[in-house]
């Protein structure tokens, strides 16, 4: 699927994707597409488990807005679950922190 | 070599004993950069200034692999490279990877006349990535509107002012997330409003991203505005490299406290003062060498 895609999980309404590595413009094309196929799913929420991202560039963070409009369109949620230090700091330099909903820990992820 | 001074977590590039000579028009040749070594960290922002001629934008082209050096080497420590990168030795295709890493602002912003500005900035990304369509565009509004000009997204560069070109320039020069960033002159013929929002962008970049700056410029107050360290070159050679609290303090001393022609050189450049080492070579003018001594 993806390098960086590690794992998915199912509970409910709810698709969790584990991800971990660096999501770069070398990743970013696959990463995409697995992401994509995700969605394509029966899922009214999808959460990103940013936890093991070291790294994320503006084609990662791209990537994630694809995703983001995706979903609303469908009236689905997008939920960025524990983003480190750098993908932080990516989100703040681009604004992207007002728009994506952030989830310091699980027990922070609002109930699909 | 380098590897004996610095390891590649904390070094970006290691300039080496680098000779830069150019031929002159009666056979010889002119040595502009002479021996030049430093160092810069990964994430500082380096200020390399200097006088007319003193071999800066020399330096600068050096760095960026367009001009190739006489001597000495230039090693890159980029990530996920096991060895540095050298330079000096790299033909076309390795500098077109190692470019790939790294960003330049132009002092004129260098964008494409034929493109608007959208275009002008997912240039790179088209070149050099597989990313979809759909997601360049949304990279391109993030880096126009990192630089707060999306919404002249659709207008030409001939429709836009000088500090909106180097704004746009600057856009174009993130579009790949680069390592290192160059900057020549990048406050040159702004106002100094525009030239201090240009600098603000240039340490959002340097401190929440910790891309590594490297600045050629004159222009003091932006200098220390922005540098973490800062590299003096005279006449080919580095004069003094040092954090920017080291040029505050020569740039603030009486100077009857100055130690030696180079502090009494480089403070005179750092106050923009008239009198002083440069202008009074050997106690004499240009002007007076030429009337008095006819040399």
């Amino acid at each position: 699927m993806s390098e960086i895609i590690k794992e998915v999980t199912q509970d409910g309404a709810t698709t969790t994707v584990r991800l971990s590595g660096e999501i770069d413009m070398h990743q970013a094309p696959e990463f995409h597409k697995g992401l994509v196929k995700i969605c394509a799913g029966d899922l009214k929420q999808l959460v990103l488990d940013l936890s093991e991202v070291r790294y994320i560039d503006s084609s990662g963070v791209g990537t994630l807005v694809e995703v983001f409009r995706r979903l609303k369109k469908k009236n689905q949620t997008l939920v960025l679950l524990s983003p480190g230090e750098r993908v932080r700091s990516v989100l703040e330099i681009t604004r992207l922190d007002k728009f994506f909903t952030v989830a310091e820990s699980e027990s922070e992820i609002p109930a699909a | 070599m380098a590897s004996a001074r610095g390891s590649a977590t904390d070094l970006a590039i290691s300039v080496r004993d680098v000779v830069k000579e150019f031929p002159t028009g009666d056979g010889g040749v002119i040595r502009v950069l002479d021996g030049v070594t430093f160092d810069i960290r990964r994430g500082e922002t380096l200020v390399i200034m200097g006088g007319s001629g003193c071999g800066k934008s020399t330096l600068l082209n050096c760095l960026i692999g367009e001009y190739s050096v006489n001597g000495g080497h230039i090693l890159f420590f980029t990530k996920n490279m096991r060895e540095p990168a050298d330079i000096a030795l790299m033909d076309e295709d390795g500098l077109n990877e190692l470019r790939k890493r790294y960003g330049i602002l132009f002092q004129s912003g260098a964008l494409f006349g034929s493109m608007t500005l959208a275009e002008n900035v997912a240039l790179p990304l088209i070149e050099h990535s597989y990313v979809d369509a759909s997601i360049i565009d949304i990279v391109v509004t993030l880096k126009l509107q990192q630089v707060k000009m999306l919404a002249h997204r659709n207008k030409m560069p001939s429709q836009l002012s000088g500090g909106q070109k180097k704004r746009a320039g600057l856009a174009r020069a993130t579009a790949l997330d680069p390592e290192i960033l160059f900057y020549d002159e990048p406050s040159a013929g702004l106002d100094p409003v525009t030239s201090a929002a240009i600098d603000e962008l240039m340490m959002d970049l340097s401190r929440k991203l910790r891309v590594t700056s490297v600045v050629v410029t004159h222009e003091m107050d932006s200098a220390f505005r922005i540098a973490d360290r800062m590299v003096m070159l005279d006449k080919g050679r580095v004069l003094k490299i040092g954090d920017r609290c080291e040029f505050e303090r020569i740039r603030d001393a009486d100077p009857g406290t100055l130690d030696g022609r180079d502090e009494r050189l480089m403070h005179q450049f750092l106050r923009g003062a008239s009198e002083g080492p440069i202008t009074d070579a050997d106690g004499m003018t240009e002007f007076e060498k030429l009337i008095i001594a006819g040399e």
